[in-house]
């Protein structure tokens, strides 16, 4: 570690995670100049390769081929969805450079195609920094599990499970000693906080704790839309209601099932956490994924999106202020919400 | 290093995270002589249903890394050794006592399959209620409870018998 580099662990991972959260952003939106900037100056391949065995990527080029091998529908998006998970950063050399491992799994939508899972595998990235921000060096991708592909790639038969690929082994030493925390704020205590607020209202909702959820959201300022190129929602459409009201409303929206269950559960992904720079507020970003099934209706997903939060710090913590909800892809929702709610979220979404 | 005052909770976070993904990690590949040695002398113990109470640490056996081994014998692992599942971990909650000593997390496992006559789906999603302990050296796993919330179709996952057992 040269004598000018400052290493915090805590926003270390938080900057090597946003830049493995970037890519889903780029090619869900179908942002093609953004997955060309992903992919610019990394060298791409398939697990097991060498660095000499793997071309290095230019954003023109990437951009191209990946607009040629993806099918983007007329309004510009993919209809998938990519979730992040399972995601491990090991730092080597003095905090100089470091590994990520991540699990993939894109969801995809089509009016032909119920909402589904349409293949799952892993990334093992490397980065490094030198004077400035984490850059990613190299990719390599591996797919595990193969589904109907048919929607989402130009030539389904060319893309085939890598087989039987594990990790490159890491020498995952336990990377460098940390500056004391002699600042402002502690990054990785705020950074848990902020994580167990976006983490509780699946617990709750879960549960069918519709009481705890009015608790949640009590004074919250609340907006959502539908679709993955939706605007964000203006200040002025925000609304916040009280715990009592959340909680009837949810009485009357989700169904639930003989022990009083929705039978749901909320997956949290993409987690993607901002702080200002006095460490007061911050922002967030995360992908939701709702699971449902019981004996009668079959383990599936039937619905996911996205959350954009405002959080601030409070005495006791961090205070959630705002949240924005987006739905991007629909599945069988019959069984959760009631057929009024249904009716306003079809009504909206495209699919 | 590790005592109190100087507890580093960014790395303990990425270390006990560590732990957690890597048993995912293991047994998608069919490394069950790895998940043996993840779980070697863990307390362990199981429940269905998000409403289940939690089962006190009294009641929690500890399993050897032979009896790790045995419970894998009713997992389906085909002709390439795989079990062709996908375990992924999200909403991972981790906090530590004070003095950085101990830590407990929670986490939501979703196992995804697929097989050519088998569309790749969700076929069971629960939760981990781990426990840690630092030793001076390393974190380590020391409790797992392990609830079964939503359950799909686990034919292709598990061997007949076990599938029985599950459904009763």
């Amino acid at each position: 570690m040269t004598e000018a580099t400052h290493f915090d662990r805590a926003e270390a991972t938080e900057e090597i995670r946003r830049i493995v959260l970037s890519y889903p952003e780029a090619s869900d939106t179908g942002d093609l100049p953004g997955v060309g900037r992903f992919m610019d100056g990394v060298r791409l391949g398939h697990f097991g390769l060498s660095d000499e065995e793997m071309p290095i990527g230019s954003a023109d080029a990437a951009a191209e081929m990946y607009g040629r091998s993806v099918v983007f529908y007329p309004d510009g998006l993919s209809y998938a969805k990519h979730l992040i998970t399972n995601v491990d950063i090991a730092f080597t050399d003095g905090g100089h450079s470091a590994r990520a491992h991540s699990t993939y799994v894109v969801l995809q939508a089509r009016p032909e195609l119920p909402l589904q899972p349409i293949c799952t595998g892993r990334y093992d990235d490397t980065l490094s920094r030198t004077d400035g921000p984490w850059r990613l060096v190299a990719r390599r991708e591996c797919m595990d599990l193969k589904g109907e592909l048919g929607f989402h790639v130009s030539e389904p038969s060319h893309l085939e499970v890598t087989p039987d690929a594990s990790f490159a082994p890491v020498d995952r030493d336990t990377g460098p000693e940390e500056d004391e925390f002699g600042r402002s704020f502690d990054r990785a205590l705020a950074t848990e906080q902020i994580r167990r607020i976006i983490l509780t209202y699946p617990e709750r909702v879960d549960r069918g704790d519709f009481a705890a959820v009015g608790v949640f959201l009590d004074g919250v300022a609340f907006g959502g839309a539908v679709g993955r190129n939706a605007e964000r929602v203006p200040d002025d459409q925000m609304r916040s209601m009280t715990a009592a009201e959340i909680e009837s409303l949810y009485r009357a929206a989700v169904l639930t099932h003989d022990n009083g269950l929705p039978h749901t559960k909320h997956l949290i992904t993409n987690i993607d956490v901002r702080f200002s720079d006095d460490g007061r507020s911050a922002t967030t970003r995360s992908y939701y994924t709702v699971l449902q099934g019981w004996s009668d209706f079959p383990l599936q997903v039937i619905i996911s999106g996205r959350y954009d939060d405002e959080f601030e710090a409070v005495d006791a913590g961090w205070r959630l202020v705002s949240r924005r909800e987006y739905t991007d892809l629909v599945g069988d929702l019959s069984k959760h919400v009631s057929a009024d709610t249904l009716g306003e979220l079809s009504a909206d979404h495209p699919a | 290093m590790h005592v109190a005052g100087t507890f580093n909770r960014a790395q303990s976070t990425e270390e006990i995270r560590r732990i957690i993904l890597s048993y995912p990690d293991l047994v998608d590949r069919g490394d069950i002589a790895g998940v043996s040695r993840l779980l070697d002398g863990v307390r362990m113990c199981n429940a269905n249903g998000i409403l289940a109470p939690e089962v006190p640490e009294s009641e929690i056996p500890t399993f050897t890394a032979d009896e790790v081994r045995n419970m894998y014998s009713g997992v389906i692992f085909y002709e390439d050794g795989l079990p062709h599942t996908k375990h992924v971990i999200t909403n991972i909650d981790i906090w530590f006592t004070d003095d950085g000593q101990k830590a407990a997390s929670r986490c939501f496992y979703t196992v995804l399959q697929g097989f050519d006559d088998f569309p790749l789906q969700v076929i069971i999603a629960g939760r981990y209620e781990d426990a840690f302990t630092h030793d001076g050296t390393a974190w380590r796993l020391r409790i797992r409870r392990e609830y079964a919330d939503l359950v799909g179709d686990l034919s292709r996952h598990v061997k007949p018998e076990v599938l029985a057992m599950l459904s009763h």
